[in-house]
């Protein structure tokens, strides 16, 4: 088995509306994958999906190779699920909720969660509707990982907190997952975390996983283009590419995947001042990829996108 | 780890059980003249007509009761959705009908002690020589007993209105209201016990299923 995680034509619609279509996601075991995009895109939906909290409507799901939707509580100890928001009952101290948890597994590492517990500094005494929401979600972690799970699938675990707690949570994050073998599928809006910890994204535009490739892939591939006219822009004619097109003045910004020769060839072509490619980060990167697409966007594969080919090919 | 989840159940529940139990030995306590709770307005005073026969003791017996079934089939169903634990509990490596049959067995356990706590206190004191001038027989409190048979439905009627998704909260409220309806119609038969027992039995087997199948069904968020 390669892959910790794998739909086939996963679909989900809510109302009518189709949230999650035709998700074709393979995690490899080893993983850590980041799973994009803007709000009420599915990415929820899809992670509670794969978590057995939501029913898909049609598709399949294989969990650590087997079917989801008969998950039997062996591999469902081997999976970790931490819910967007973290809910915990309130009424419990941390005390409480360790033991109420561990009474669910078999196997339950205490000397993890005792040394975990004592670098956030959290007393089992204290009750988890008094904790601060970094103390929940650093409390929903040790309870997470103490069973030592194959997988974690993280609904946006870091939704809320300030940009200290964050940045602990994701360094504990990063501890934890070095355990070789350890897949980590998660969801954020906070594309520096993802960027800091994801070796590979997927970015999901409208229900629609529209790129799934290594992170310095992404990155990569999506460049801006500033073309200067000092004059009137003339039109850009369709390119293979092309995601976005905004004029500023004399100037045009191109956003391209897979910003090539060839296109070099056709904006040159239209007679420009100065040509400009700007790298970007994840973070723009992202926002450029699924800021308002005035073109069908290109599809990005595994293996047509792979990091050693960049080039016009990887656009469809 | 059943243990566990009982005593959750327990310890969110329990507080229900507890009040209600509060309120039915008040009545009961009003009823045999001990007088401690006068001053509560609505509570019965001491009986003068023989006991069970009249709607001293069941009246207050059976709202309590039916109050206490809601009370605890949304406590232990919509109240846990509410919260979104259901996310943190249905991911345990257990089956999920393993889980819920822990919550209604742990919410039938409480629903049926709690219930027959007054009946048997108050009917020992009626069976005591001394305490009510007139004969007494176990027979006489099967009126009671047929609303504690029925008390379950409507538990399981509320449980199964808590967990079902449903657009708006009317429609969510259909099981509750075939459940009271099928305790009427099944108090309206006590006389013939059988009949009775018979509508109670089918319809929380009924229920029992109707819950299974929405607990895989639903989604939960």
């Amino acid at each position: 088995m390669t892959d910790a995680i794998v739909t086939d034509r996963l679909c989900k619609s809510y109302g009518g509306q189709l949230v999650v279509d035709q998700l074709n996601l393979h995690v490899p075991v080893g993983t850590v994958y980041g799973l994009l995009g803007r709000n009420g895109v599915g990415k929820s939906t899809t992670l509670k999906m794969l978590a057995g909290m939501a029913c898909p409507d049609s598709g399949e799901i294989l969990l650590l190779g087997e079917d989801a939707a008969r998950l039997s509580p062996a591999t469902r100890a081997r999976i970790a699920y931490l819910a967007e928001g973290h809910p915990l009952y309130k009424w419990m101290t941390i005390g409480q909720i360790v033991a109420f948890t561990r009474s669910f597994y078999r196997s339950w590492n205490t000397d993890l969660v005792d040394k975990v517990l004592d670098h956030f500094s959290l007393s089992r005494k204290a009750r988890i509707g008094r904790l601060s929401k970094g103390q929940v979600a650093q409390v929903s972690l040790t309870l997470a990982i103490a069973p030592d799970p194959e997988l974690l699938i993280l609904d946006d675990p870091t939704l809320g907190l300030d940009a200290n707690v964050r940045r602990d949570f994701l360094e504990s994050m990063i501890q934890i997952i070095q355990r070789r073998g350890r897949t980590i599928l998660f969801s954020s809006h906070i594309l520096g975390d993802v960027e800091r910890v994801a070796d590979r994204v997927g970015v999901m535009i409208d229900g629609v996983l529209r790129a799934d490739c290594p992170t310095e892939r992404f990155k990569q591939a999506v460049c801006k283009v500033i073309v200067d006219f000092g004059r009137s822009p003339p039109t850009v004619p369709p390119l293979v590419g092309l995601l976005g097109d905004w004029q500023l003045g004399s100037r045009r910004e191109l956003v391209f995947v897979d910003f090539g020769v060839q296109q070099q060839a056709a904006i040159e072509a239209m007679g420009p001042v100065r040509i400009e490619v700007v790298a970007l980060n994840l973070e723009d990167a992202f926002i450029e990829y699924t800021r308002g697409a005035r073109r069908p966007l290109p599809i990005f594969t595994g293996e047509s996108f792979d990091v050693q080919g960049l080039g016009a090919q990887g656009a469809a | 780890m059943f243990k566990a989840l009982a005593l959750k159940e327990l310890r969110e529940a329990g507080w229900l059980a507890l009040v209600a139990a509060g309120l039915h030995l008040a009545v009961v306590s009003n009823l045999i003249g001990l007088n401690l709770f006068t001053w509560l307005p609505m509570f019965p005073e001491k009986i003068n007509e023989l006991p069970f026969t009249g709607t001293s003791f069941t009246g207050p017996f059976a709202l309590v009761g039916c109050v206490l079934a809601i009370a605890l089939g949304f406590r232990q169903s919509a109240w846990e959705g509410m919260q979104g634990t259901y996310l943190f509990l249905l991911h345990r490596p257990v089956a999920r009908s393993a889980i819920f049959a822990t919550k209604i067995g742990v919410g039938m356990v409480l629903l049926l002690l709690v219930n027959c706590i007054p009946v048997l206190w108050f009917a020992d004191w009626a069976a005591t020589p001394g305490h009510y001038p007139g004969p007494f027989e176990w027979r006489l409190t099967e009126p009671a007993w047929g609303w504690w048979c029925g008390f379950p439905l409507l538990y399981l009627g509320a449980f199964l209105s808590g967990i079902r998704p449903a657009r708006w909260y009317g429609t969510r409220l259909y099981p509750l209201l075939a459940s009271g309806m099928l305790l009427l119609v099944a108090e309206f038969l006590s006389p013939w016990w059988t009949i009775c027992a018979g509508i109670a039995l089918t319809s929380s087997v009924l229920f029992a299923t109707c819950i299974r199948t929405t607990i895989f069904a639903r989604d939960y968020s």
